[in-house]
């Protein structure tokens, strides 16, 4: 059974049609990459399979482990193992990163019918696993996002997103805006997330991305659908030739 | 409006004439021109009721303090009640020198003993009347001349806590004053007095409460002279959270002199009707001053801060910050007014009102005011007002986070840099347990 199981899904947002048709499948332990130019619509699905209000699908439908998706709320989504990290997070005055995933991870924790984890041994995971995704421990006492980096900001969701465990990713563009070093860094902390157990939609602009994270399929997405898809080396092509040939 | 107006100066002036008579035994005759000076001034003024065209009262009503009679107790009592409110207000007496006020009259019982060592008084005002610092300074800067609350206050008042540092001397202990009120038959009006003195290159932090024991209608009027020395630094952190019936009027007067710092925390979270004034006169080269407040509003409460900050000297500077969480039919004013005198360069000066309202009902007002007679100042405002950030919300309930507890984080986290900016940890805990349960209540 497919993890997550997408069919001729077609979604609007503010009353206009974005997504026009999107068919995706994808089985625990795989990496699927998303591609397309500008405004094709990438993060309109990410946000759509994360539950964020105003996104509304108009057709077809999302099996996630074979449960109907777009019926849930966000957070039940959440607890269900489906992750979402933002390609532009937002910054939350007055909230502690630290707390917030406290928060986020606990609860998720009393969704499995465990026990929520005491603060201490808390920060020895959060400081452990701030460590791998390579953000300063301090920087986890600060609030959300305020004064980030665009890079502190993607480690930020890595973090997150290490703590969760989550059943499936979708990784909205975690390369945009970094330099090589952090490309790198980031690249590999992605693929040390990933287990057979689990799965990575990674959205992206560029290819250089999936030289570390080796994805087992490629979609082209442009205008709301997509129009090929293909193995790791449709990524090298489009990247050579651009998306014109698609459209 | 004139006839009610009149008729209730009528019952202040007989309430004075009884007051003077019965309470004015062994205070000097400074202390009784100033009393009946400031009972004429009072007078003439009279409430502040007309609002047409009185932009100082453009948002806050106050007819029905101006129309009620609010008895003026001579005596209090000591009911157990109040040590019961002290367990919840006051703090450690090891950690704190603490003064407790209950109607406005100064608690032994219930006080830190009196601290009078090396020209250093902690104390109440009952005890110092015929002291210089207080004759020479009491009334100099709070304005009973245009003010009718002061006046009132100045006329009526009976007590009040006298904080005197002299050059210095550093203050470790933090000075908790509480200001509590009983439960009583009537309605009652009290008229607590501070005045404070921070000597040259002295420091001191004072938590200033005023709260009550139930949940009964008076009037507390209370106003509060501060003066810093050159060098001199006081943290101020003023907490209000009277019974939700009563009407507050506060007013605290500041005057800095050179270098000297003023930090000013408000938290407004009680009341019906209050009316608080800060005035700052920046009087001295190179002091500067630091101004935050929240307010969290809910039924039909009313909150106006009136701030004024008098930039008179160059190289000052001031800080503004207040923001406020307003449910239901609450309404809020933020009234901040800036002047920066001709002569006063290099003056730096931001002020910020940010709302966060959680009902469609509630209503925030912003005014700020500038008067900018100097050219080469830098002088900035920002002022918000609107409910949860969605995108934020989304954020968190995208972690899993059930929506009451990410929407509680959010309104919470809206204010905690105010909080933040408190000095003094004992007291940032007191205030975060009771910020945390109205907001609870609210969200309920
Ligand atoms: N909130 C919104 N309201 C209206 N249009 C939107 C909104 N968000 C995105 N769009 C539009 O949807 C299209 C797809 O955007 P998006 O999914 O962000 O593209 P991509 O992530 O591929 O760059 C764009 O034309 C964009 O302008
Ligand atoms: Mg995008």
């Amino acid at each position: 059974m497919s993890l997550l199981h997408i069919d001729n899904l077609h979604a609007s947002v503010d009353g206009k049609n974005i997504l026009k048709g999107v068919n995706l499948s994808i089985r625990r332990g795989e990496v699927h990459a998303i591609m397309g130019p500008n405004g094709s619509g990438k993060s309109t699905l990410a946000y759509l399979l994360a539950g964020k209000p105003g996104y509304k699908a108009t057709q077809g439908s999302v099996l996630f482990e074979g449960h109907d998706l777009l019926t849930l709320s966000p957070e039940k989504r959440a607890r269900m193992g489906m992750f979402l990290s933002f390609q532009h997070p937002v910054e939350i005055p007055g909230v502690r990163l630290d707390q917030f995933i406290r928060a986020g991870f606990n609860s998720l924790r009393q969704h499995r019918g465990e026990p929520e984890l005491d603060p201490l041994k808390f920060d020895r995971v959060i400081k452990k696993n701030a460590g791998m995704v390579g953000l300063h421990q301090s920087m986890t006492k600060r609030f959300v996002n305020m004064d980030f980096s665009g890079g502190e900001k993607k480690k930020s969701e890595l973090l997150q997103m290490s703590i969760m465990e989550p059943l499936l990713s979708i990784l909205d563009e975690p390369d945009s805006g970094l330099d090589v070093d952090a490309l790198r860094d980031v690249a590999n902390c992605i693929k040390q997330l990933h287990t057979f157990e689990n799965a990575v939609l990674l959205v992206t602009h560029y290819q250089r991305i999936l030289n570390y994270v080796v994805p087992d399929q490629v979609h082209i997405l442009v205008d709301g659908r997509i129009v090929r898809t293909g193995n790791k080396d449709l990524a090298h092509d489009v990247e050579a030739d651009g998306y014109d040939k698609y459209e | 409006m004139t006839q009610i107006s009149c008729s209730s100066n009528d019952s202040y002036r007989s309430r004075f004439e009884n007051l003077i008579s019965k309470s004015s035994q062994g205070q000097p005759n400074w202390l009784k021109s100033l009393r009946e000076q400031s009972m004429n001034r009072f007078e003439t003024l009279g409430f502040p009721t007309e609002r047409k065209g009185n932009e100082e009262w453009k948002y806050t009503d106050i007819k029905n303090i101006a129309t009620s009679d609010f008895l003026v107790p001579y005596e209090t009592t000591l009911p157990s009640s109040a040590k019961k409110r002290l367990r919840q207000q006051g703090f450690d007496k090891q950690d704190f020198h603490q003064l407790v006020f209950l109607d406005g009259f100064y608690s032994a019982e219930l006080s830190s003993e009196a601290l009078q060592i090396k020209g250093c008084i902690i104390g109440p005002l009952s005890q110092a009347w015929r002291s210089h610092a207080v004759s020479s300074s009491l009334g100099t800067l709070a304005n009973s001349e245009d003010h009718a609350f002061t006046a009132l206050n100045t006329a009526f008042t009976r007590d009040g806590a006298f904080i005197h540092i002299p050059a210095n001397t550093k203050i470790e202990k933090p000075i908790n004053i509480i200001f509590l009120t009983l439960e009583w038959q009537d309605k009652i009006a009290t008229h607590p007095r501070t005045l404070v003195n921070v000597g040259k290159n002295s420091s001191a932090i004072i938590v200033e409460t005023h709260c009550s024991t139930e949940e009964t209608k008076y009037l507390s009027n209370a106003v509060s002279e501060i003066f810093l020395e050159d060098g001199s630094h006081l943290d101020h952190y003023r907490l209000q959270i009277h019974s939700k019936d009563a009407y507050h009027i506060g007013t605290t007067q500041v005057r800095l002199n050179q270098t000297s710092k003023f930090k000013s925390v408000s938290a407004d979270l009680g009341g019906k009707l209050i009316r608080n004034n800060l005035n700052i006169d920046v009087a001295g080269e190179n002091a500067s001053c630091i101004l935050n407040g929240l307010y969290i509003t809910n039924g039909t409460q009313h909150v106006d801060n009136h701030v004024t900050i008098d930039h008179s000297q160059p190289y000052t500077n001031s800080r503004e910050h207040f923001k406020g969480i307003l449910g239901d039919k609450s309404k809020t004013a933020f009234q901040g007014s800036i002047i920066i005198r001709a002569n006063s360069q290099k003056v730096d000066s931001h002020q910020e009102n940010k709302n966060l309202l959680l009902s469609s009902d509630a209503e925030a007002n912003t005014k700020p005011a500038f008067w900018i007679y100097a050219d080469d100042v830098k002088c900035g405002h920002g002022a918000s007002s609107g409910e949860l950030d969605k995108d934020a919300l989304f954020y968190l309930l995208s972690r899993g986070i059930p929506e009451k507890e990410a929407q509680s984080m959010l309104i919470k986290g809206f204010i905690t840099e105010i909080i933040e900016s408190v000095d003094c940890h004992t007291y940032k805990s007191h205030l975060e347990d009771l910020v945390k349960d109205k907001l609870s209540k609210m969200c309920e």
